[in-house]
Parts: structure tokens; sequence; C-alpha cells
């Protein structure tokens, strides 16, 4: 009965409820955008990145973070062995601090995973990633630490490739898998004398043997290695951001660049390395996945969802690792850009630990302000009401009648608001999962995780807010009011 | 005594006082008895306290002291939702302004205190549409209050003021802002409905021509009740 009282009285002052309706539809407008925008991003996002990862989502058959492991899981606080088969410890360098706890027999991905998650929603494509720890010998003198990635040139598109990184040289072409060639990174930073190697130059490699140990662990022996002579064909610069510091005049930037320490090799010619340090008797251990997943607005969803259906690995989208490593700067050389700034702003990242992210204050703020106008309007309402409140009431309504007859108002009011501003905002998303490719279903059911936040948070808001001037109505002295009338 | 002989309505010593810098009682000592059956009157000038004795009858105010007894029970102490659910069962009310629910048809009006009472919804139709016949509005059973005239939306406060079977319906001056003609045929209604279904009415009134249909007339004058006549209608 005072339900319907209420519905009714939501739209007697169609200007007043229109402008209730508005401003609640601006506010749940913005929320449906903070939403998508946590879960999504635009196709162009973090483009560099995924180019050098060759998908969107990385996988790790390690816990990045301290997770309670799954049953048969051990809990270890011990350091674990670096594990030169990932890319893990360059971008978790954290995980390898003591003190962490790890789960200690994740070590591997096997194949029966690597085709369930191939089959989860979201994941167009699954690549393993295929790396094996190397020393580059530029000089007699001058060595570095390498890591020699294989690239599956079947499974890479223009979007999972770095090809468009290329700064000098070329990328791979399929007649190149087998052969001795190689793409590097930049070098821009060299000791005097020594010639960085660029294209049509030779690198010596030398490449450490994969052994197992007499308890069947798969370990590398520094001390035993093998060399190869590599021929490089392209240069990759993969630009991550700008870098912006108030210098002694005026404001300078500098474009900072992913630098990496990885030789990219043909799939095939990777293999045939593989079998000469393994001597044909270890299978490769895949430590670490690269999923493809074309729809960017859902990625995290989509991470939501594997993480929760493999919790003995660890996923994380791409963009999220990049955030992660451009905060804590682990990629990225720092040349123009003077030491003492470089420092202080490591020394920043590492204090703060996280940038701020203003979705969160922007989207209470707008709530808020939402939530005043509801408050407004209530207060407005009563007085249209309090005539007809005292009727109810001497015909016997109590106060919680009248309560639910003003807050059933407010309610509506807010939900056809946020109903609104929801479908404005969330058409465009959608018709962007369906030309994605998405299945109707996962569409489906993401708009409608997505409408129950928005309204419940809408809904929330309108009743907190509209219940004391609803109490208040309910309050007045009925011959107080039938007086003043 | 018999139950018939006890009052329905009865006040003891009540007392209501507004404080505007000293109190002023708007009803002071009042002692009255309605019995079962009977047209009520309360008449005196204005500011004589005869609302805010209404009020006060209906639960709709609260007495600085005294008691208001209705089938022998005390209203003074119960607490809101208490006073809600006693008028309910056992007052009606019309008002001189109607007060009728804006939206709702006159039926829905009817309904309203017995859809309140959690009456079942074809009970409640049912009972609306008999009140409106009896009240003869019947053809305008589906017209809103703004499309009656006055007389038809005071028939209507009057069918609604019934429909619960209230043991007393309080009248705030019902004919007061009516033409003679429609104050006659709402008179008549009331007169119809004390003889009919025994219903008791007690009604305040400016107009001292109305007391010729009254079984107890009550004079008011300064808040306090200067005489109390008992005849026959």
């Amino acid at each position: 009965m005072f339900f319907r009282l209420g519905a009714v009285n939501a739209w007697r002052n169609l200007a007043r409820s229109i402008l209730a309706v508005v401003s609640m539809a601006v506010a749940a407008a913005f929320l449906t955008y903070t939403i998508s925008l946590s879960r999504g991003y635009t196709r162009e996002a973090y483009g560099s990145f995924r180019q050098m990862f060759g998908g969107e989502i990385v996988v790790y058959a390690q816990k990045v973070q301290g997770e309670l492991p799954k049953e048969n899981s051990v809990w270890s606080f011990e350091r674990p062995n670096e594990n030169p088969f990932t890319d893990l410890q360059v971008f978790h360098p954290e995980i390898y601090r003591q003190g962490y706890l790890e789960s200690s027999n994740t070590a591997v991905i096997d194949e029966e995973t690597q085709k369930s998650i191939l089959a989860e929603n979201g994941v167009d494509g699954v690549s393993p990633v295929y790396r094996l720890p190397a020393f580059t010998i530029l000089t007699d003198q001058y060595r570095y630490s390498s890591d020699i990635r294989a690239r599956d040139l079947s499974r890479e598109s223009e979007i999972n490739s770095p090809g468009s990184l290329i700064y000098s040289g070329r990328w791979f072409e399929e007649a190149d898998d087998g052969k001795a060639v190689a793409v590097v990174s930049r070098l821009q930073e060299l000791p005097p004398g020594v010639k960085a190697p660029e294209p049509g130059s030779k690198i010596l490699l030398e490449i450490p043997k994969v052994k197992k140990d007499q308890y069947g662990h798969i370990y590398v022996d520094y001390h035993d290695t093998i060399s190869k002579e590599i021929t490089i064909i392209g240069n990759l610069v993969a630009p991550t951001r700008e870098f912006a510091w108030q210098g002694d005049i005026d404001t300078q930037t500098e474009i900072l660049y992913w630098w990496t320490n990885e030789i990219q090799l043909p799939l095939g010619t990777w293999q045939a390395i593989w079998q000469e340090v393994s001597e044909g008797r270890v299978d490769y251990p895949i430590s670490q996945l690269i999923l493809q997943a074309s729809d960017l607005t859902y990625l995290e969803d989509i991470v939501l969802n594997l993480v929760n259906q493999y919790p003995e690995n660890s996923f994380v989208s791409v963009p999220n690792q990049a955030n992660m490593a451009m905060e804590r700067q682990l990629i990225e050389k720092f040349l123009a850009v003077p030491q003492a700034m470089v420092q202080a702003s490591e020394q920043k990242a590492t204090q703060q630990g996280m940038a701020m992210d203003l979705r969160i204050p922007m989207m209470v703020l707008v709530l808020l302000n939402a939530a005043l106008l509801v408050a407004a309007n209530m207060l407005i309402m009563i007085n249209e009401r309090k005539r007809e409140m005292a009727i109810l009431k001497s015909v016997g309504a109590k106060r919680i009648d009248i309560t639910i007859m003003a807050l059933t108002e407010a309610l509506i009011l807010a939900v056809v608001g946020a109903g609104i501003g929801f479908i404005v905002f969330r058409i465009p998303g959608a018709l962007n999962q369906m030309t994605n490719h998405q299945g109707l279903w996962t569409i489906l059911k993401s708009v409608f995780a997505d409408l129950i936040q928005v309204l419940s948070a809408t809904a929330a808001v309108s009743l907190l807010f509209g219940l004391i001037p609803a109490v208040k109505l309910a309050g007045m002295s009925v011959m107080n009011v039938l007086r003043s009338e | 005594m018999s139950l018939s002989d006890r009052p329905i309505l009865e006040t003891i010593n009540l007392n209501k006082a507004f404080y505007l810098g000293e109190a002023v009682y708007a009803v002071n000592n009042v002692n009255i008895q309605v019995m079962p059956g009977e047209i009520a009157i309360i008449v005196g000038p204005s500011g004589s306290g005869k609302s805010t004795l209404l009020s006060l009858l209906g639960g709709l105010d609260r007495p600085i002291s005294g008691d208001i007894l209705i089938n022998d029970q005390s209203i003074v102490k119960l607490n809101e939702d208490q006073l809600a659910l006693m008028r309910r069962k056992n007052i009606g009310y019309v008002f001189q302004f109607f007060n009728l629910i804006p939206h709702l048809s006159a039926l829905e009006n009817v309904e309203l205190p017995m859809s309140i009472a959690s009456m079942s919804r074809k009970e409640a139709r049912e009972r609306a549409r008999y009140l409106l016949d009896e009240v003869g509005l019947t053809p305008r059973a589906h017209h809103r209050p703004d499309q009656l005239s006055g007389g038809e939306q005071q028939r209507v406060a009057i069918a609604r003021s019934l429909a619960n079977r209230p043991a007393v319906v309080l009248a705030d001056e019902p004919t007061g802002n009516l033409d003679s003609k429609t104050r006659d045929m709402v008179i008549d209604l009331f007169c119809r409905f004390n003889k009919t279904e025994r219903q008791t009415f007690v009604l305040i009134t400016h107009d001292t021509s109305l007391t010729q249909y009254a079984h107890r007339v009550i004079t008011m004058k300064d808040g306090r009740i200067n005489t109390i006549e008992v005849q026959n209608p």
C-alpha cells in the first residue's frame, strides 16, 4: 500500500522528479564509467608492453604474492631459487626478499592447465614463454648477463609482436626460423670502445647447460656452457612513457624506454639451442605463459576469473604489470634525467608503493554530491507530502508506514536515474564487447554484475540520505500540519 | 449497567494547554460522555477549544492531564504507533476541507483506511463500493477529488470515515465549507448512518442550527464546557 503510494508520489512533481533523476543519472554514469575503467582498457592501452610481452595477461607458475596456496602446497618462508625460465624476478623483485611467502611446488604449468586456461572465457590464445639464461659477449672484456627469449612467429599478430618496435634493421620473417639470427634491444650505455650490437653485426652467446640433479630437479650449470655465434638483424626500442622534471631553467622531459637484456630468437632457433644445452634429456619446464585476450574492455574481469579458477598460479594483466614496472622503475633506463632525480623518484616510489588512484575519491565525491541532492530533494518532498502524511496518519498509518512511503519515492527516483545513467554509459561498452567477439552470456554476465554494483550503490546512498528526511516527515504532528494547511 | 449503557467516548478532567509565554488552556478540565449510537454536537465560538478537543479525542494530539476513554480503554498513555492502531479500529475522521488524497480516485480514497488496516483487497473494494453507493456517488467512483464538487468530496470523506466501522466518527466542521443545500445533504447522511447503523458521531460546528439533529449538545467557551444538553432529535 505505502510502496504503491510512494511509487505514485515519485512522479507527482515532474520537474522535481526529473531533476532528481538527472542528478542520480550523472552520478550513476560516473560510477559505471569508473567500474568499467577499473576493469578494462582501450584497445591501444600499454601497446609497447603488450607487444614486448606478446599478449595481455602474464601467468606465472609461482605465486607472485604471499597468498594461501591450494591444498598440498607448502608454505615456505625461504628465499626461493631464482627461476631462470621466467621474468618473475624482473617484474616482481620483492618476491625474492626474505620473508615473502612462496608456494614451493608450482614451478611448472603443465599442458593440461594450459589447455584448460585456453578454454576460459576471454582467453583467445596461450603462448608458453621460452627463456634461457645466457651471457652476451661483445668483446673479450665486455660481457653482460642476458636471457634468450623465443618468439613463436605463428602466434604473433600486429598487437602482440614487437615487430613495429624495430628501431633499425628488421623483425623476424618465417624464413628466419631455425637460423642463427637475433633481435636485441638497442643498447644505450656501453663502455668506451665497445660497439653496440647493431643489425649485421655478430654477437657471441655463452649459454649454460641445463641438467637434472639426482632428485630429478632441473638446474642450470653455469660452469658448463656452450657458445653460439648469432647474427643481429634488428634493434628494438620500446617506448614506455615520458618523464618530466624541473630543470634549472624550465621543465625538461625524457622519453623512457623498456630496456631489456633479452636476445630475441625465432622459436625454431631457440628449440635447437635447448636441445643442445639440455642434451635432449630435459623437457623445457614451462614456468610462464602469455595469454592473448582480444577484449581489453574487461581484461581485469578475465584476470579475476583466472585468479579464482587457478589459485596455484599467478595472473597479472600486462597493464597492471606495466604500471608496477613503471612505478618501481624496474625496466627503464634513465639517461637524460639527473641521477639525483631518479634516486628521489625511486625513493618516493618505494615509500608510496602505489601511485594515487583518483578514481575512488572522485567516485565517492560524485556519489556524495548525488546523495546531498537526494537529501535536498527529500527535504522539498517533505513539504509537499506533509498534508498527505497527516491524512494517512489520521486514518491509522504508523510512522514506519510514512517512512516507507517517503523512502520508496526516493528509491524509485534514484534507481530510475541510476538505470538511465548506467544504460547511457554501459551500452557502448557492451557494443565494444560484441565487436570484440565476446559471447553473449559473458557480456550479459558482466553487464548484470555492473548493473548490480551501480544500483546497489545508488540505492544505498538514496536510502541513507533519504532516511532522516523520511523519519522527519513521519514524526510530524498531524494537528500542526492540518492547522497550518 | 449493561455495556450499551457505558459511554463509548468519555473524557475525565481533560486539559490541554499551549505555552505562549504563559500557559493558555485550550481545553480546561473537560468532562464529557458520548453514548453509543448518539450524535453529539460540540458548539462554541472560534477559539473555544472545540477543534483541540476533537484532536485529543482522536489521539492526534496529547493532553497535559486527564484521561480519554474509548470503549472504556484509556488512550492517553498509548505511544504513537499504538495510537495509530487505535485510530484504525475506533476512529473515523471527517475534516472541514475534506482532506482526500488528491491522486487517488473516490473509490481508492474510501479503500485507503481498509488497506491500511490490512483488509483483503476484494473485501475493501466491496465495502468501498457499498459506502459510495450509500452516499450516492457510485457514478463518481473513479473520479479524482479535483473532479468532484465540495459536497461530493465531503461525501467521499464521510464514506472513508465509515470504512473500518469505527466506534466513533469525529467530524471537524464538516459543513463549514459547504452551501446550505449540500450542508443538508451531508447532515442527512450523518443522520441516516446514525439510524441505520447506530453509528456514533461527534461533530464540532459553529452552526447552531445543526443542534436539532443531535442527541447531545455540548457547548464550549474558553476551553471549558458551558452546558451539556441531552435531547431527542
